[in-house]
């Protein structure tokens, strides 16, 4: 990953209208040796990115006076390409705000209580997979498990053979708990495996979300068993 | 007092109605009489004025009888209308039975013995009827001594004051001529002629005998007395009649004056009774007659029915009396008599007729002569219209009256209820749109009436609102704090772990990491904060699922097991399965905030027991720990947001959400919850939960 780095340093934008912490994002990613482009307001973003797309852009859902801002500017950028890596960072923690902003194709929605460490982690992860996806089949880095088949490089999930939209966090943690199938992962192991601090809640609705995707490649999924008080397991038949 | 009871008081105010009412008619009676009763008296004045100063026709004086005579009884003779045939029968005189006044021994000594007499005027005689009960009639026989037959005497004192004494007795009924027979043996003695002037029939009847009598007026004069004798079993002879013991002396002779009542028939009225009463109270002269009913109008006795009565008593005014019959025929009396004679008053009296409908009324006017009182003109009239006017008006007032106060009363008691029926809704409605810890649960019905009442609801409905927008402020309040200071907070912490990476001399390192603690604390509250909301939240979210709540209790208490060690479990459950629909999820999280509860207030190798049961449709779920008991203050709030009834604390923030979010599941499967001390310390929690209660 260094050498990528060294060769050519990966371009990351930051959307946030609040200056201190786009300041201290772009210090953080600095330091991680990204090449960092930071804009307050949505315009800027976009006269920016219209000239020049960057690798990865972090994007705060409120945006100045435009309350959903980073809604709009997340559909123009996805119009401009399917395949860059989008990170919501926000203060919003509504469940309807993530699923919105999920909706809109970014690949991850994160609260700004998330540690630079933890976010850093993210953003590494998805340059990653983009890596992965365009030097196909160079790797061989893969977790069967019955029907499941796990990429671990281009963090592509296929479930019975189609592909399983997850986000980065969601893909940690099928990871986690497909690993040792049958094992039961409490909330705390799947917290430390998706790199976040979330409260049951959260960890809840995420396994909920994930539930969903798979069932909505295939209604007789239950491969993610509850087990109540405890956490949860990955059941093969 | 109850509004309905209150309005149905004030409608008894509608009694005024009849009340007001009756003293209308009460008025207009007493004016109609009055103005009847003055019409008359001056009837009577005309009258008495024609008698005026009439000294010829009616003496000054009372008669009174020489002291011999006392205890002698004045007879009356009638009027006679008709000529009277001598047959020994009266139904020829044209009299009523009271006309015929009863005599009858002083003694007992003979109590079947009693007689009947009446006396009356024709032309220039004096009759005489006498109709004696006795068994035993004893004849007058030629071969006894006639002292010992049954018989009548007569006593008179003719005008020229001269005593004559008739006896009759005779051998056999049929014609009669007396005995004359003289002072002061007056008895049958040898020698004793008739008197052929006088005639009389001596008829036997079933009770004794009856003796009709004509003598010549010229022998009565104005004193006649009459004696019955009558001879018993043991030949005692008793003696009795209207004259008394011991002189026996006769007792006037009264009769209507012949000159009275021709002047009388000049002032004659169909509808009237003129009587002219001299000073002893006899009728000197009479004419017309009471119509309708005539003497039926004496008899009546009753006291009339029970409406007369009501009305008489709402009238305020006693029942007439009834026109007595005279004490005994010829005498007139009464209080308006009575008043003029004695005092010579005018006075005006009402009496009630036989006839309901009917009353008569009598007016009494003094006559005098030289200012003094020489006798009485009494005119009496039978009055149809006014009682009838009034029973009537008074029947019709107050049925309508009345009427109109039940209908007065009933809309008022029905506009009462429905008054009362408005107000309990309001009161009702009022008392569910807030929960009973203090939340405004549903929306206040508002009515559209334009009354007070309408109004009143208006402004709950408003009051509610407002109350309910702050509320609602308050509960979001926390919310939105959570979002503002989410961001200088992850301001202060990306610095910080900025601050972290480069490197810090040693004395500020340390200072660095104590304010990476607290500002890790400060997101760790931040994010309590909002779990209450993200609960609620995901509980709008949830999908419902038939699960084995049994089994899902046990895996739950076995996990708990692990995490808390130093605490020892307990579960008791039915041994079978125990469907429920509802969130396990939920569930799940109820039961780590009730366990968590349970193991913050107890202490190591305590029992934290959890038992689940079914009873009447609903699942009770209960949660009991040893340790401390429930705070005694703050029970009420025991399940509000950000209450916290924690003693102590320690680095984990508490802001008493735990039980909130428990609340907020239970509610969400239409459940209860209720907390209580244990007796032997501790808490315990039961939740239940129906059934088949699920929204």
């Amino acid at each position: 990953m260094w050498q990528i780095v060294a060769i050519m340093p990966r371009h990351i934008a930051i959307v946030e209208d609040e200056p201190a912490i786009r300041d201290n994002y772009i210090d953080a990613l600095k330091r991680h040796g990204y090449e960092v482009s930071a804009h307050g307001n949505r315009a800027d973003a976009m006269a920016s990115f219209s000239a020049r797309l960057p690798d990865l852009a972090i994007i705060d859902i409120s945006l100045g006076d435009e309350v959903e801002g980073g809604f709009d500017l997340c559909r123009e950028l996805r119009s401009f390409s399917s395949t860059i890596p989008i990170i919501f960072l926000t203060a919003r923690d509504s469940e309807l705000d993530a699923i919105s902003g999920l909706r809109l194709g970014a690949d991850d929605y994160l609260t700004k209580d998330i540690s630079l460490s933890h976010l850093i982690a993210r953003v590494v992860a998805l340059l990653r997979r983009v890596d992965a996806l365009s030097e196909s089949g160079a790797h061989d880095n893969r977790l069967e498990r019955g029907d499941l088949s796990v990429n671990l490089d281009t963090m592509a999930v296929l479930w019975q053979g189609q592909t399983v939209d997850l986000t980065v966090t969601e893909f940690w943690l099928v990871h986690a708990l497909a690993r040792h199938p049958g094992h039961v992962k409490n909330r705390d192991q799947l917290m430390q495996a998706a790199n976040a601090v979330l409260d049951d809640n959260t960890i809840t609705s995420h396994v909920k979300r994930i539930r969903k995707k798979f069932v909505d490649v295939d209604t007789d999924f239950h491969a993610i068993e509850t087990v109540y008080g405890m956490g949860y397991r990955w059941k093969t038949d | 007092m109850r509004l309905r009871t209150q309005l149905f008081l004030v409608s008894l105010a509608t009694l005024a109605l009849p009340w007001g009412g009756c003293q209308y008619i009460r008025e207009m009676e007493l004016a109609l009489r009055q103005g009847h009763e003055n019409a008359l008296l001056g009837t009577a004045r005309a009258v008495a004025n024609v008698f005026g100063d009439r000294t010829d026709l009616l003496p000054t004086e009372t008669l009174i009888l020489p002291d011999e005579a006392s205890g002698a009884a004045d007879i009356y003779a009638h009027r006679l209308r008709n000529a009277v045939v001598l047959d020994g029968y009266a139904g020829d005189w044209g009299l009523e039975s009271e006309d015929f006044v009863l005599v009858r021994p002083d003694n007992d000594d003979a109590p079947a013995i009693s007689a009947r007499y009446a006396a009356g005027i024709l032309n220039a005689y004096f009759y005489l009827f006498v109709t004696v009960s006795d068994k035993d009639v004893k004849y007058f026989r030629p071969g006894n001594t006639p002292v010992f037959s049954d018989g009548i005497r007569i006593r008179s004192i003719d005008a020229d004051g001269a005593e004559h004494n008739f006896l009759f007795i005779t051998e056999a009924p049929g014609p009669v001529n007396p005995f004359r027979v003289s002072p002061p043996v007056r008895h049958y003695q040898r020698g004793s002629g008739r008197e052929l002037r006088i005639q009389g029939i001596w008829e036997e009847t079933r009770d004794g005998f009856n003796l009709e009598v004509r003598l010549p007026a010229s022998f009565v004069g104005n004193r006649l007395g009459l004696e019955i004798i009558n001879v018993g079993q043991a030949i005692d002879v008793t003696v009795f009649g209207t004259v008394a013991p011991p002189s026996y002396e006769p007792g006037f002779v009264r009769h209507e004056n012949p000159e009275i009542i021709a002047a009388l028939a000049e002032l004659e009225d169909p509808n009237l009774r003129i009587r002219i009463v001299d000073l002893d109270g006899w009728l000197a002269g009479e004419i017309g007659r009471l119509e309708p009913g005539g003497v039926a109008a004496y008899l009546d006795d009753t006291s009339g029915s029970f409406i007369e009565q009501l009305y008489l008593a709402i009238l305020g005014r006693s029942s007439d009396d009834p026109l007595s019959p005279a004490a005994e025929p010829g005498r007139v009396t009464g209080n308006h008599i009575e008043s003029a004679l004695s005092n010579g008053t005018p006075r005006a009296a009402w009496f009630r007729h036989a006839d309901e409908q009917l009353s008569i009324l009598a007016a009494a006017h003094p006559v005098t002569a030289d200012d003094r009182v020489i006798g009485a003109a009494v005119v009496e009239q039978t009055s149809d219209a006014i009682l009838t006017l009034t029973n009537h008006a008074l029947s019709r007032l107050l049925n309508v009256t009345l009427l109109a106060s039940v209908v007065a009363a009933a809309g008022l008691l029905t506009y009462a209820s429905w008054l009362s029926v408005r107000i309990r809704r309001l009161r009702n409605a009022a008392d569910q749109a807030v929960s009973p810890d203090g939340r405004i649960v549903s929306d206040f019905p508002r009515m559209d009436s334009a009354d007070e009442l309408g109004d009143l609801s208006r402004s709950f409905d408003r009051l509610l609102r407002r109350l309910r927008e702050y509320t609602e402020y308050l509960r979001t309040l926390a919310d939105k704090l959570t979002h503002e200071l989410r961001t200088p907070l992850a301001i202060v912490q990306t610095s910080l772990e900025n601050l972290n990476s480069d490197s810090l001399p040693e004395g500020s390192a340390t200072y660095a990491r104590r304010a990476m603690e607290g500002s890790d604390r400060l997101q760790r509250i931040l994010k309590a904060m909002s779990e209450a909301s993200r609960i609620e939240e995901s509980i709008r979210n949830a999908d419902s699922e038939e699960f084995d709540i049994n089994e899902l209790l046990r895996n739950t208490i076995a996990a708990y097991r692990d995490v808390h060690v130093e605490r020892r479990f307990g579960y008791a459950g039915p041994e079978e399965q125990v469907r429920y629909v509802g969130v396990p999820d939920l569930i799940v999280q109820m039961m780590d905030k009730l366990v968590d509860n349970a193991v913050d207030f107890s202490d190591a190798g305590d029992h934290v027991s959890v038992n689940l049961s079914i009873s009447d449709e609903h699942l009770v779920l209960g949660v009991a720990n040893d340790g401390r008991p429930l705070p005694e203050k703050m029970q009420d709030q025991l399940f509000d947001s950000m209450v916290s009834v924690r003693e102590t604390r320690d680095d984990e923030p508490h802001l008493g959400l735990g039980l909130f979010i428990v609340r907020l599941i239970v509610e969400f499967h239409a459940g209860t919850i209720a907390a209580h001390s244990r007796e032997g310390g501790g808490a315990e929690f039961s939740i239940s939960l129906p059934l088949n209660g699920r929204r």
